[in-house]
Protein backbone atom coordinates (compact mmCIF):
# COMPACT_ATOMS: atom_id res chain seq x y z
CA UNK A 1 0.00 0.00 0.00
CA UNK A 2 1.22 3.49 -0.88
CA UNK A 3 0.36 6.34 1.47
CA UNK A 4 1.01 10.05 2.00
CA UNK A 5 2.32 10.92 5.46
CA UNK A 6 0.17 13.92 6.41
CA UNK A 7 1.92 15.03 9.59
CA UNK A 8 5.54 14.27 10.43
CA UNK A 9 8.16 16.47 12.07
CA UNK A 10 11.08 15.16 10.05
CA UNK A 11 13.59 17.75 11.29
CA UNK A 12 13.68 15.75 14.52
CA UNK A 13 13.99 12.39 12.73
CA UNK A 14 17.10 10.50 11.69
CA UNK A 15 17.80 9.29 8.15
CA UNK A 16 16.84 5.74 9.10
CA UNK A 17 13.29 6.98 9.68
CA UNK A 18 13.08 8.14 6.06
CA UNK A 19 14.23 4.70 4.98
CA UNK A 20 11.63 2.99 7.15
CA UNK A 21 8.87 5.26 5.83
CA UNK A 22 9.88 4.41 2.29
CA UNK A 23 9.85 0.67 3.03
CA UNK A 24 6.39 1.07 4.58
CA UNK A 25 5.08 2.55 1.32
CA UNK A 26 5.28 6.28 1.97
CA UNK A 27 4.93 8.26 -1.28
CA UNK A 28 5.26 11.81 0.10
CA UNK A 29 5.68 13.51 3.46
CA UNK A 30 4.05 16.70 4.81
CA UNK A 31 5.75 18.53 7.67
CA UNK A 32 4.01 21.22 9.73
CA UNK A 33 6.08 23.82 11.56
CA UNK A 34 6.17 23.08 15.28
CA UNK A 35 7.73 23.89 18.62
CA UNK A 36 11.38 22.86 18.85
CA UNK A 37 11.14 21.72 22.48
CA UNK A 38 12.45 25.07 23.65
CA UNK A 39 11.43 28.69 23.02
CA UNK A 40 13.42 30.35 20.26
CA UNK A 41 14.81 33.72 21.31
CA UNK A 42 14.35 35.67 18.07
CA UNK A 43 12.60 35.73 14.73
CA UNK A 44 15.97 34.91 13.18
CA UNK A 45 15.71 31.43 14.66
CA UNK A 46 12.44 30.96 12.79
CA UNK A 47 13.92 32.31 9.56
CA UNK A 48 16.52 29.57 9.73
CA UNK A 49 13.84 27.01 10.61
CA UNK A 50 11.74 28.03 7.60
CA UNK A 51 14.84 27.67 5.41
CA UNK A 52 15.37 24.24 6.91
CA UNK A 53 11.77 23.27 6.06
CA UNK A 54 11.87 24.64 2.52
CA UNK A 55 15.46 23.93 1.45
CA UNK A 56 17.35 21.46 3.61
CA UNK A 57 14.64 18.96 4.55
CA UNK A 58 13.36 18.49 0.96
CA UNK A 59 16.92 17.62 -0.04
CA UNK A 60 17.20 15.11 2.78
CA UNK A 61 13.89 13.51 1.77
CA UNK A 62 14.92 13.48 -1.90
CA UNK A 63 17.83 11.19 -1.07
CA UNK A 64 15.13 8.55 -0.52
CA UNK A 65 13.02 9.65 -3.49
CA UNK A 66 10.42 11.14 -1.16
CA UNK A 67 8.71 14.41 -2.11
CA UNK A 68 8.68 16.69 0.96
CA UNK A 69 6.04 19.37 1.63
CA UNK A 70 5.67 21.72 4.59
CA UNK A 71 3.42 24.16 6.44
CA UNK A 72 4.78 27.37 7.99
CA UNK A 73 3.79 29.21 11.15
CA UNK A 74 4.79 29.95 14.71
CA UNK A 75 3.30 27.10 16.72
CA UNK A 76 0.76 28.03 19.43
CA UNK A 77 3.24 26.80 22.04
CA UNK A 78 5.35 29.88 21.24
CA UNK A 79 2.44 32.29 20.70
CA UNK A 80 2.40 33.72 24.22
CA UNK A 81 5.09 36.23 23.21
CA UNK A 82 2.98 38.44 20.92
CA UNK A 83 5.85 40.60 19.69
CA UNK A 84 7.97 37.62 18.68
CA UNK A 85 4.97 35.92 17.06
CA UNK A 86 4.16 39.00 14.99
CA UNK A 87 7.77 39.23 13.83
CA UNK A 88 7.69 35.58 12.78
CA UNK A 89 4.36 35.94 10.96
CA UNK A 90 5.83 38.88 9.04
CA UNK A 91 8.59 36.56 7.76
CA UNK A 92 6.23 33.97 6.32
CA UNK A 93 5.03 35.65 3.08
CA UNK A 94 8.47 35.52 1.46
CA UNK A 95 8.47 31.74 1.88
CA UNK A 96 4.97 31.08 0.52
CA UNK A 97 6.08 30.89 -3.12
CA UNK A 98 8.59 28.15 -2.43
CA UNK A 99 7.57 24.97 -4.25
CA UNK A 100 7.11 22.67 -1.26
CA UNK A 101 4.99 25.05 0.89
CA UNK A 102 1.40 23.86 1.35
CA UNK A 103 0.11 26.70 3.53
CA UNK A 104 -0.05 27.99 7.10
CA UNK A 105 0.24 25.48 9.93
CA UNK A 106 0.07 23.88 12.28
CA UNK A 107 -1.81 26.77 13.81
CA UNK A 108 -4.44 26.65 16.55
CA UNK A 109 -4.30 26.73 20.32
CA UNK A 110 -2.32 25.00 23.05
CA UNK A 111 -3.42 26.26 26.49
CA UNK A 112 -6.31 28.39 25.19
CA UNK A 113 -4.88 31.74 26.24
CA UNK A 114 -5.84 35.17 24.92
CA UNK A 115 -2.46 35.68 23.26
CA UNK A 116 -2.69 32.30 21.55
CA UNK A 117 -6.09 33.35 20.20
CA UNK A 118 -4.72 36.66 18.90
CA UNK A 119 -1.93 34.86 17.06
CA UNK A 120 -4.33 32.28 15.66
CA UNK A 121 -6.43 35.12 14.24
CA UNK A 122 -3.32 36.69 12.70
CA UNK A 123 -2.35 33.38 11.09
CA UNK A 124 -5.83 32.87 9.64
CA UNK A 125 -5.81 36.44 8.39
CA UNK A 126 -2.42 35.84 6.76
CA UNK A 127 -3.70 32.68 5.09
CA UNK A 128 -6.83 34.45 3.82
CA UNK A 129 -4.88 37.40 2.41
CA UNK A 130 -2.47 35.08 0.58
CA UNK A 131 -5.13 32.50 -0.37
CA UNK A 132 -3.36 29.74 1.53
CA UNK A 133 -4.71 26.58 3.07
CA UNK A 134 -4.42 26.18 6.85
CA UNK A 135 -3.57 23.15 8.97
CA UNK A 136 -5.14 23.34 12.44
CA UNK A 137 -3.75 21.82 15.64
CA UNK A 138 -6.16 21.28 18.52
CA UNK A 139 -4.94 21.28 22.15
CA UNK A 140 -4.19 18.13 24.11
CA UNK A 141 -6.17 16.27 26.78
CA UNK A 142 -8.07 18.54 29.17
CA UNK A 143 -7.67 21.55 26.89
CA UNK A 144 -8.95 19.92 23.69
CA UNK A 145 -12.71 20.43 23.98
CA UNK A 146 -12.51 24.09 24.99
CA UNK A 147 -9.73 24.82 22.52
CA UNK A 148 -11.53 23.19 19.62
CA UNK A 149 -14.62 25.29 20.33
CA UNK A 150 -12.54 28.49 20.53
CA UNK A 151 -10.80 27.65 17.25
CA UNK A 152 -14.13 27.05 15.52
CA UNK A 153 -15.34 30.41 16.87
CA UNK A 154 -12.31 32.13 15.33
CA UNK A 155 -12.85 30.43 11.97
CA UNK A 156 -16.53 31.39 12.00
CA UNK A 157 -15.94 35.04 12.92
CA UNK A 158 -17.59 37.39 10.39
CA UNK A 159 -14.54 39.48 9.47
CA UNK A 160 -12.54 36.36 8.63
CA UNK A 161 -15.39 34.89 6.60
CA UNK A 162 -15.43 38.01 4.44
CA UNK A 163 -11.74 37.57 3.69
CA UNK A 164 -12.07 33.85 3.06
CA UNK A 165 -14.88 34.50 0.55
CA UNK B 1 -10.09 -11.32 26.73
CA UNK B 2 -8.67 -7.98 25.69
CA UNK B 3 -11.29 -6.17 27.79
CA UNK B 4 -10.62 -8.50 30.74
CA UNK B 5 -6.96 -7.62 30.56
CA UNK B 6 -7.70 -3.87 30.51
CA UNK B 7 -10.09 -4.26 33.43
CA UNK B 8 -7.43 -6.06 35.49
CA UNK B 9 -4.92 -3.30 34.61
CA UNK B 10 -7.43 -0.75 35.86
CA UNK B 11 -8.11 -2.71 39.05
CA UNK B 12 -4.40 -3.04 39.74
CA UNK B 13 -3.93 0.70 39.23
CA UNK B 14 -6.72 1.42 41.74
CA UNK B 15 -5.08 -0.96 44.21
CA UNK B 16 -1.83 0.95 43.88
CA UNK B 17 -3.67 4.22 44.43
CA UNK B 18 -5.26 2.81 47.58
CA UNK B 19 -1.89 1.71 48.92
CA UNK B 20 -0.23 5.03 48.16
CA UNK B 21 0.23 7.65 50.83
CA UNK B 22 -0.31 11.38 50.42
CA UNK B 23 -3.12 13.61 49.34
CA UNK B 24 -5.07 12.93 46.16
CA UNK B 25 -4.81 15.64 43.50
CA UNK B 26 -7.32 16.92 40.97
CA UNK B 27 -6.40 14.24 38.44
CA UNK B 28 -7.47 11.48 40.81
CA UNK B 29 -10.77 13.21 41.42
CA UNK B 30 -11.38 13.47 37.67
CA UNK B 31 -10.35 9.84 37.25
CA UNK B 32 -12.93 8.65 39.76
CA UNK B 33 -15.58 10.83 38.14
CA UNK B 34 -14.72 9.19 34.81
CA UNK B 35 -14.90 5.74 36.40
CA UNK B 36 -18.39 6.46 37.70
CA UNK B 37 -19.49 7.08 34.12
CA UNK B 38 -18.82 3.43 33.33
CA UNK B 39 -21.45 2.09 35.68
CA UNK B 40 -24.10 4.79 36.00
CA UNK B 41 -26.42 3.29 33.40
CA UNK B 42 -26.23 6.33 31.11
CA UNK B 43 -25.41 6.18 27.41
CA UNK B 44 -22.53 7.97 25.61
CA UNK B 45 -19.99 6.61 28.07
CA UNK B 46 -16.90 7.38 25.98
CA UNK B 47 -18.03 10.98 25.53
CA UNK B 48 -18.75 11.39 29.23
CA UNK B 49 -15.42 9.88 30.23
CA UNK B 50 -13.68 12.44 28.03
CA UNK B 51 -15.79 15.24 29.46
CA UNK B 52 -14.84 14.21 33.00
CA UNK B 53 -11.25 15.22 32.22
CA UNK B 54 -12.03 18.32 30.14
CA UNK B 55 -11.99 22.02 30.96
CA UNK B 56 -15.71 22.98 30.87
CA UNK B 57 -15.10 26.75 30.81
CA UNK B 58 -15.48 28.87 27.69
CA UNK B 59 -13.37 31.99 28.30
CA UNK B 60 -9.72 32.09 27.16
CA UNK B 61 -7.09 32.19 29.90
CA UNK B 62 -5.42 35.51 30.67
CA UNK B 63 -2.04 33.81 30.25
CA UNK B 64 -0.89 30.32 29.33
CA UNK B 65 0.16 28.58 32.58
CA UNK B 66 2.87 26.60 30.79
CA UNK B 67 3.00 24.46 27.69
CA UNK B 68 1.98 20.95 28.63
CA UNK B 69 -1.35 19.30 29.35
CA UNK B 70 -1.59 17.33 32.59
CA UNK B 71 -4.45 14.96 31.86
CA UNK B 72 -7.32 16.60 33.73
CA UNK B 73 -8.74 20.05 34.29
CA UNK B 74 -7.65 21.63 37.55
CA UNK B 75 -10.67 23.69 38.50
CA UNK B 76 -8.75 25.36 41.29
CA UNK B 77 -6.25 26.85 38.85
Amino acid sequence: MRYIEPHAHMVSRVMDDYQRMLLAGCAAVCEPAFWAGFDRSSAGGFYDYFCQLTEHEPKRAAKFGLPHFCWLCINPKEAEDIKLAEEVIALIPEFLKRPNVLGIGEIGLNKNSRNELKILEKHVDLAARHKQMILVHTPHLEDKLKGTRLILDVLASPHLLIQLL
Amino acid sequence: MDMHSKLIDLAAFLDRLNRAEGKADFRQKAFHLALSELTNGKSEKAKNVLLAFSDPTTEPLAKAPGKGAVGAWNGEE
